[in-house]
């Protein structure tokens, strides 16, 4: 039978187990990062970025580095009713090949999302009115039959490898 | 959660495990690269000395695109297709094919699965099956181009509720090897349903998934049907803030438009409807076009569609890389299949010159098939064009290339390597209904060679191989167009 003491001491142990992973998870030790969770996704960004952004539907929250800045990222909880993750981001792509100058998609990979049964990852570029190349990448995650789906929208001013695997790794899909 | 950039190696090799996928970086700098030899052999063709234009000219031939350069003295006629293997002759009166056959639709019947949900079952003579979703209110119909859908809905984005939180687009498509294999997506969607809505009645039912599984659902459709609208800011629905304002009308270079005087502007509705295979990652995106040109000096759109031209749609197919791979130009016009349109004068509205054919109308399909990388930058920058130039419009020379229009290098692709079918109705009582069946009907596979509503395809025909500068495409019999 256990005393009053191993009670605590059990209590204290369990604790620390649980709570020692969680920290270590949450991002909470690295301050160059910070997460952002909206409906059922949850992301990392680059805690420097923290100027929030005006976002228009689908799309629910929005930060960038500064005013006017170029790098920022968007994200939505709850994308829209799409089957898989192909068609999502053909949604994406026809809207941009129309409407964004000199779009130009750099490679389409398809990603494993827990919780999704699809889910890919765009990079394109498109030019600004000089003529530079800006770089941006969708990641959408999307779950079948329910429907449900996750996006998120970065926006670079050079192909920066290392923040997007930090935010395609940091990507979390909660289903209802 | 993961939460630094700094675990090493270690860390990348797992993240690249998780992509799977080729990267096509080096593929896109070539492209970009002979973009920047086309985009400057293009522009000068005409203007540039005898020697540069004879270096121009032998670039276009390797491109295919061969109509620019009368007079040189590459081994390539102008006008003439440099593909050997190209075939004037359409595979088939319809764009979609669900098989890998060519079949022909054999039988079609309706599945219904509740009061307002249930599938359009098209049986094929290769005996693949399809089963299209449909609502109740189509269930038993019979109408329309192909007996099949009602386009409307299509468009509007309608959603077909199956019950159970199972809800797909009007239009959606699964692909079945064979009857067997359709029947057992059925059982296995009624199964589904069945235990969906006891699992929303009995919130007791769940617990035996501690130790069974609940029923599957079934894969999903093939072709998903979704519509894009483009009104408003483009750059806000794709989930970016530019810290710029994007200019307007930026030309890609590509001469070609300004030689047609009147023709179809597509995308004038801001609306595509997107067809994605999503099996093969493709996706077709559909949108309808009008009339538009010079009037009394000024450019803009015609009153309603191009006299002559009663609908059109145009249709471009990307790969999964978002490369182009096919761009289709439909257009149901007044007039016969088995004779060659004069589409008329500018002032005229580009009125169909046949006579007699006032009862008669044609579906016309344009289809390239974009082949080559050299093609395809051809076909990107006319598509740009068309995209950011308010005044860029198709000529009927590009959806009907029967003929050869010197210094518009699009329009040569299309009349070298293009097929071009023509299925002819005849005694169409609503030609304007029939029309809006057809803009997006053929993007779904709608196969032209069955009867619709009020009318039987009555001839068909099929323009043959290009015949060099100065010659035309002329009509070629094409029996298995019409409905037995």
């Amino acid at each position: 039978m256990l005393t009053g003491l191993s009670i605590r001491v059990l209590t204290a142990a369990v604790a620390l187990a649980v709570v020692v992973p969680l920290a270590a998870c949450s991002g909470a030790t690295d301050p160059s990062v910070a997460s952002v969770q909206d409906g059922r996704l949850t992301v990392d960004r680059p805690s420097a970025w923290s100027t929030p952004l005006p976002v228009d539907a689908p799309w629910k929250v929005g930060y960038r580095l500064a005013p006017d800045s170029v790098e920022q990222i968007q994200v939505s909880g709850d994308f829209g009713d799409y089957v898989s993750a192909a068609e999502a981001v053909g949604s994406l792509i026809g809207v941009a090949q129309v409407g964004l100058a000199g779009f130009t998609v750099v490679q389409t990979r398809d990603l494993e999302v827990k919780n999704a049964t699809s889910a890919q990852a765009v990079r394109y570029t498109i030019t600004d009115n000089h003529g530079s190349q800006v770089f941006g990448e969708w990641l959408v995650a999307v779950r079948w039959p329910e429907q449900q789906s996750v996006a998120v929208s970065l926006l670079t001013p050079r192909y920066d490898p290392d923040l997007e695997h930090q935010v395609v790794d940091s990507l979390r899909f909660s289903p209802a | 959660m993961r939460t630094t950039t700094s675990t090493g190696a270690a860390w990348l090799l797992a993240r690249r495990a998780r992509e799977v996928g080729s990267a096509t970086l080096e593929y896109i700098a070539v492209i970009a690269l002979a973009g920047v030899l086309i985009g400057a052999v293009v522009l000068p063709t005409r203007s540039a000395p005898p020697p540069v234009r004879a270096k121009i000219c032998a670039v276009l031939h390797a491109l295919e695109v061969t109509g620019s350069c009368g007079g040189d003295t590459t081994t390539t006629p102008p006008g003439t297709s440099t593909d050997p293997t190209f075939d004037p002759k359409p595979a088939k009166c319809k764009v979609g094919e669900h098989g890998e056959k060519v079949s022909s639709e054999i039988k079609i019947a309706f599945v219904k699965l509740g009061e307002n949900a249930g599938f359009v079952e098209t049986t094929y003579s290769d005996g693949t099956v399809t089963y299209t979703a449909t609502d109740g209110a189509s269930v038993g119909l019979t109408g329309g181009v192909g007996g099949k859908l009602e386009i409307g809905k299509v468009e509007r984005g309608l959603k077909v509720d199956f019950g159970g939180d199972f809800k797909v687009d009007y239009g959606s498509t699964w692909v079945f090897e064979d009857a067997g294999e359709a029947a057992a997506m059925k059982k296995q969607l009624d199964d589904y349903l069945a235990e969906q809505e006891v699992i929303k009645r009995d919130p007791y039912y769940s617990i035996k998934f501690l130790w069974s599984d609940p029923k599957e659902p079934p894969k999903l459709p093939q072709q998903s049907v979704s519509t894009i609208e483009l009104g408003g800011s483009a750059e806000g629905k794709v989930g970016l803030s530019l810290p710029w304002k994007q200019e307007a009308g930026s030309r890609s270079g590509v001469p070609n438009l300004a030689l047609a005087d009147f023709g179809l502007k597509f995308g004038g509705s801001e609306k595509w409807t997107q067809i994605t295979d999503n099996l093969l990652g493709t996706k077709t995106y559909t949108t309808t076009g009008e009339g538009y040109g010079q009037v009394n000096g000024t450019v803009g759109p015609y009153a309603g569609e191009l006299k002559g031209v009663r609908g059109s749609s145009m249709s471009v197919t990307r790969d999964k890389d978002n490369q182009v791979t096919k761009i289709t130009l439909v257009t149901t016009r007044e007039g016969k299949a088995t004779s060659t349109v004069n589409f008329g004068q500018k002032d005229l509205g580009g009125k169909g010159s046949d006579a007699g054919s006032a009862s008669n109308l044609t579906v016309t399909t344009a289809s390239l098939d974009v082949r080559t990388p050299e093609q395809r930058e051809l076909a990107d920058a006319w598509l740009a064009e068309q995209a950011s130039d308010p005044d860029a419009y198709v000529s009927p020379e590009t959806f009907y290339p029967d003929r050869l229009v010197d210094g518009d290098p699009f329009q040569n692709l299309m009349y070298t390597n293009g097929t071009v079918s023509n299925v002819q109705y005849d005694n169409v009582s609503d030609k304007t209904g029939f029309a809006a069946e057809v803009k997006l009907g053929i993007a779904l596979g709608v196969d032209l060679s069955l009867e619709t509503n009020d009318s039987k395809a009555a001839a068909a025909t099929y323009l043959d191989a290009a015949s060099g500068a100065v010659g035309t495409r002329s009509p070629v019999d094409f029996p298995e167009c019409v409905g037995q």
